[in-house]
């Protein structure tokens, strides 16, 4: 899968002038409104079924919360409690470090991966990377139950490292703990991270490659001047991709984390469930997406003054 | 590394041959009961004829507003196409469980009630993109020379469009259809919060969860995962196979 | 910029916006909070499917094999739901014909308008209920019942005997804070977890918990360690059975007695002990949502559930004990957990309950003391770690 904003080759449009004439004009009026026609269907059905219902959201955020229901009086204390209980805010750092570190892996690992099946091994770079887009459809739930049967105390894991010998008791903060959220959110998001930085890196003429080795450049030389560079936009989307998605996650720790493992989205959770407190919940949500957009954006300033 | 991505399916799919009632490894004994007991259970028919209804839905309208989507995002001038094309990444980009609250309290406030076709309006959401994407990245690589040849020889545009683009896009459209059932299969999050109590086959087993973990759990799972990932693959081939 | 888009679309984009705006002026109407009266007869139910959402077994679907067959009716169960999912359901307009409504969670589901009134004078066998269920506070409210009690018992602790000395176990909740159980214990993420502390501290009455600021500021420190301390959150009473079958925990707080049963299944024997100071109980009834499509033959269901027979079988099937006094009699002996010898009182093997006591603060608490509310944002403080 190539990215549609990639290169322009071989691009045409059939927006191209047909000159000033009035004949030109008709010729044009005819390929913009058939351009809207085709355009209509899936604009309309994105903000009715996307739009509209982020807005209601929004709408929701700021109603009035009293003894398990709720007023559409309208009220910013939502918002002010989301942002100063420090409750919420606690969550929110211990679920921006896991996604923080669970992305920095993911982007990691992919690049080198995605690295390797593109110019080490390119004679298996079709097989493998069927192999990583295919597994990110294996299913959410049973995935995140076999990672609770194996890294148990008389898991899978500890039974291994004990027929080694690598440990005298079984390891029991394998699981219900971070460890296990990383573990279990790291194999969940590869595939997410490859296929980013995999696309990015298709798109990398060769020849750029073949003429700086030719040069004498040696291979690390390459890979630092040229691949990454010209690879920092899939970086920048596995990167979002996986910080995105580890921010947004609820039922990971709430299946392998321990109690002070939950994220946000538990609180949030939390709020829409036990206390009811939908509108809080909203706002909660809200101000999640906000910082996640605001987080990625500083991320992105010096990384920007690194490769201009 | 990629064995690494397969280990828990692993896992999933050897449990579920196990001929005790425990979820664990290794394997009491080799057995096809769970398959059994799950094959006859009415409700675990009727999810999968949900699940199997809500894929083919999203795929086709995921498919036509994909398609008619890219035909025209393919005419605009540089500057909006950078915009059309990021724009539709936004849902994939948002945190599911945010949306689904969000989808789900629209339908309340509008008065419409949560079904199977509740889900697949947020699944269409989810999967056009993808679709969007696909055939975008196909129609960027088109020949419009061959159209303009077709033009030029009298033919009309609706005759051209069904002779010639069609036929070279419909690789692209199954790959992005495929791709949509394959996302629509899999999907929990927003079916948990919209389908109400026509539960699709991922809801059916975070519910049976709830009663326990047992290998016929396992053996769902492990129906679903060959399912998404056959998908999941044939698309991948078609939309590859297309590019040469 | 197009320089006038289709009018074909426009169109269409203006007739969905009126739609929209008019949908979301006018009020849902599926919802309703009339009581549900009307002397129910199960026959005009003919192809009704009722839907269920709570916990496994008590829809009653396992034993109502032949009410099933002969008025053409089916249960649809939906167990996905804990307590919170359940009333998020209902408010989200979801709709069910029948709902679990525990004890502690029943004012909560009334306040929050997601409960149908019942008109318990049509039901030929609310006389001969227990009173310890059918005249308690807890389900009702303005005058009115709010659903009817199909199953009660204690709260034991469940642990797993081949990971616990048998001279460690616990005596109170406090007991866990001892080294001996650091990380080895699970519980629910409920704030009701801080009722047993108040309990182990000698704050609760008979009558209910309340507690002053300065009792709750310390159950709530005391709160902190415990989860400081514990393995895992548990989601469901079957999840807590499989973190004991699987080995990584060896008692789960929340318990009850039929994950015993889960374990046996899986292989492994589980027992179960008490808290010893533990005052109350719980018991769990079958509302009639809001939402609710067929409330008339739900209400005709639940009238049949009550029959002495039926209810036996309901409650031997949910391993509690029954509601209704004529039902003892039909009980196996082997499912007979409580004593049953006294017809006015409700006794469990500990002590003998009469009021089942709210764990948690009801609707409205003394001056000064800590509402429900309050419990709710401790307990959240508590979870992130503060």
């Amino acid at each position: 899968m190539t990215t549609a904003t990639g290169t322009a080759s071989g691009q045409h449009t059939l927006a191209s002038p047909v000159g000033t004439s009035p004949a030109g004009w008709k010729a044009r009026w005819r390929i913009r409104t058939s351009t809207a026609l085709l355009l209509a269907p899936a604009t309309i059905y994105f903000v009715l079924f996307f739009v509209v219902p982020l807005g209601v959201l929004v709408l929701f955020s700021f109603y009035t919360y009293t003894n398990f229901d709720w007023t559409s009086r309208l009220t910013l204390s939502n918002y002010s409690q989301a942002l100063t209980n420090p409750a919420f805010r606690a969550f929110y750092w211990r679920t921006l470090w896991v996604a923080l570190l669970v992305s920095a892996i993911v982007v990691t690992i992919s690049y080198l991966f995605s690295y390797i099946i593109t110019y080490v091994l390119p004679g298996l770079r079709r097989a493998l990377y069927f192999l990583v887009l295919v597994s990110l459809f294996g299913g959410y739930l049973v995935r995140i139950y076999a990672w609770r049967t194996m890294l148990g105390t008389f898991g899978i894991v500890n039974k291994t490292l004990l027929a080694f010998g690598l440990v005298s008791h079984p390891v029991t903060s394998l699981l219900n703990s971070d460890t296990a959220i990383v573990i279990a959110m790291v194999n969940f998001l590869i595939p997410l991270g490859v296929l980013p930085i995999y696309a990015a890196m298709q798109n990398i003429s060769p020849h750029l490659f073949e003429a700086a080795v030719d040069l004498g450049a040696s291979r690390l030389r390459t890979a630092r001047t040229i691949v990454l560079p010209l690879s920092a936009r899939g970086v920048k989307a596995a990167f979002a991709f996986c910080f995105i998605g580890t921010m947004a996650e609820w039922v990971t720790p709430q299946l392998v984390g321990g109690p002070l493992n939950q994220f946000v989205g538990n609180a949030i959770q939390y709020e829409f469930g036990t206390t009811l407190d939908w509108p809080l919940g909203a706002a909660l949500a809200l101000t999640l997406i906000a910082s996640v957009i605001v987080v990625l954006g500083l991320l992105a300033i010096p990384l920007r003054f690194v490769y201009r | 590394m990629a064995l690494f991505l397969f280990v828990p399916f692993v896992v999933v799919v050897l449990i579920s041959f196990n001929s005790s009632a425990a979820v664990q490894l290794p394997l009491a004994g080799v057995s096809l009961r769970w398959y059994r007991q799950v094959a006859g259970d009415p409700l675990v028919q009727a999810a999968f004829e949900r699940t199997a209804l809500a894929a083919v839905v999203t795929a086709i309208v995921s498919g036509i507003l994909g398609l008619t989507a890219a035909l025209g995002a393919v005419r605009l001038p540089q500057r909006w196409r950078t915009v059309v094309f990021t724009v539709p990444l936004i849902p994939l980009a948002f945190p599911a469980l945010l949306y689904a609250i969000g989808l789900a309290t629209f339908y309340h406030q509008i008065g419409v009630g949560f079904s199977i076709w509740a889900t697949i309006t947020g699944h269409v959401v989810l999967a056009f993109p993808f679709a969007f994407l696909v055939l975008g990245a196909a129609l960027e690589r088109f020949h419009f020379t061959l159209l303009e040849a077709a033009h030029d020889l009298g033919a009309s545009r609706w005759t051209s469009f069904r002779t010639i683009s069609l036929p070279l896009l419909l690789p692209a459209l199954l790959g992005a259809m495929l791709l949509a059932m394959a996302i629509s299969v899999d999907e929990f999050v927003i079916a948990f919060f919209t389908a109400g109590t026509q539960q699709t086959l991922p809801l059916l087993l975070y519910g049976r969860i709830n009663l326990g973990v047992f290998p016929s759990l396992n053996a769902i799972g492990t129906v679903l995962l060959l399912i998404s990932m056959t998908l999941a693959f044939l698309a991948a081939r078609t939309t590859t196979l297309e590019a040469r | 910029m197009r320089r006038r888009p289709s009018t074909h679309a426009l169109m269409f984009a203006g007739l969905s916006i009126m739609g929209l705006l008019a949908a979301a002026c006018s009020t849902s109407n599926s919802t309703t909070n009339n009581v549900v009266a009307a002397a129910p007869n199960p026959a005009s139910c003919k192809g009704v499917t009722l839907h269920f959402i709570g916990f496994p077994g008590e829809d009653g679907k396992q034993i109502s094999g032949a009410f099933q067959q002969k008025y053409h009716m089916k249960i649809a169960e939906n167990t996905s739901a804990d307590n919170d999912q359940m009333i998020a359901a209902i408010k989200i307009g979801q709709p069910y014909d029948l709902m679990s409504v525990p004890m502690w969670y029943a004012q909560r589901m009334i306040a929050a308008d997601t409960l149908r009134p019942i008109d318990t004078s049509v039901l030929p066998q609310w006389k001969n209920m227990f009173p310890g269920v059918a005249k308690n506070s807890l389900i009702e409210a303005g005058g009115n019942t709010y659903g009817v009690p199909v199953g009660w018992g204690d709260g034991p602790y469940v642990y797993n005997p081949k990971l616990v000395a048998p001279n460690m176990l616990p005596k109170t909740i406090l007991d866990l804070l001892n080294p001996y159980w650091n990380k080895r214990y699970i519980l629910f993420n409920s704030s009701s977890n801080l009722s047993l502390i108040a309990l182990a501290d000698g704050y609760t009455a008979a009558s209910g918990t309340s507690l002053t600021k300065a009792q709750f500021a310390k159950v709530t420190q005391q709160g902190k360690e415990l989860v400081q301390h514990a393995e895992a959150f548990t989601t469901s009473y079957s999840d807590g059975t499989d973190r004991l079958v699987s080995g990584d925990a060896a008692l789960d707080v929340g318990g009850w007695e039929a994950m015993v049963n889960f374990a046996k299944a899986k292989g492994v024997a589980l027992k179960y002990g008490f808290f010893g100071d533990y005052l109350g109980g719980w018991f769990d009834s079958l509302g009639i949502p809001a939402t609710a499509t067929h409330s008339q033959c739900a209400l005709a269901y639940i009238s049949w559930l009550m029959m002495p027979k039926n209810e036996a079988a309901l409650a031997s099937y949910i391993v509690s004990g029954t509601t209704n006094s004529l039902s003892v009699p039909y009980l196996a002996k082997s499912d007979r957990i409580y004593d049953y010898s006294r017809v006015d009182h409700i006794v469990t093997p500990t002590q003998d309950v009469t009021t089942f006591p709210d764990p948690t603060p009801g609707n409205t608490v003394p001056a000064g003391d800590a509402t429900l509310q309050d419990w709710n944002n401790a307990w959240l403080q508590i979870s992130a770690g503060l």
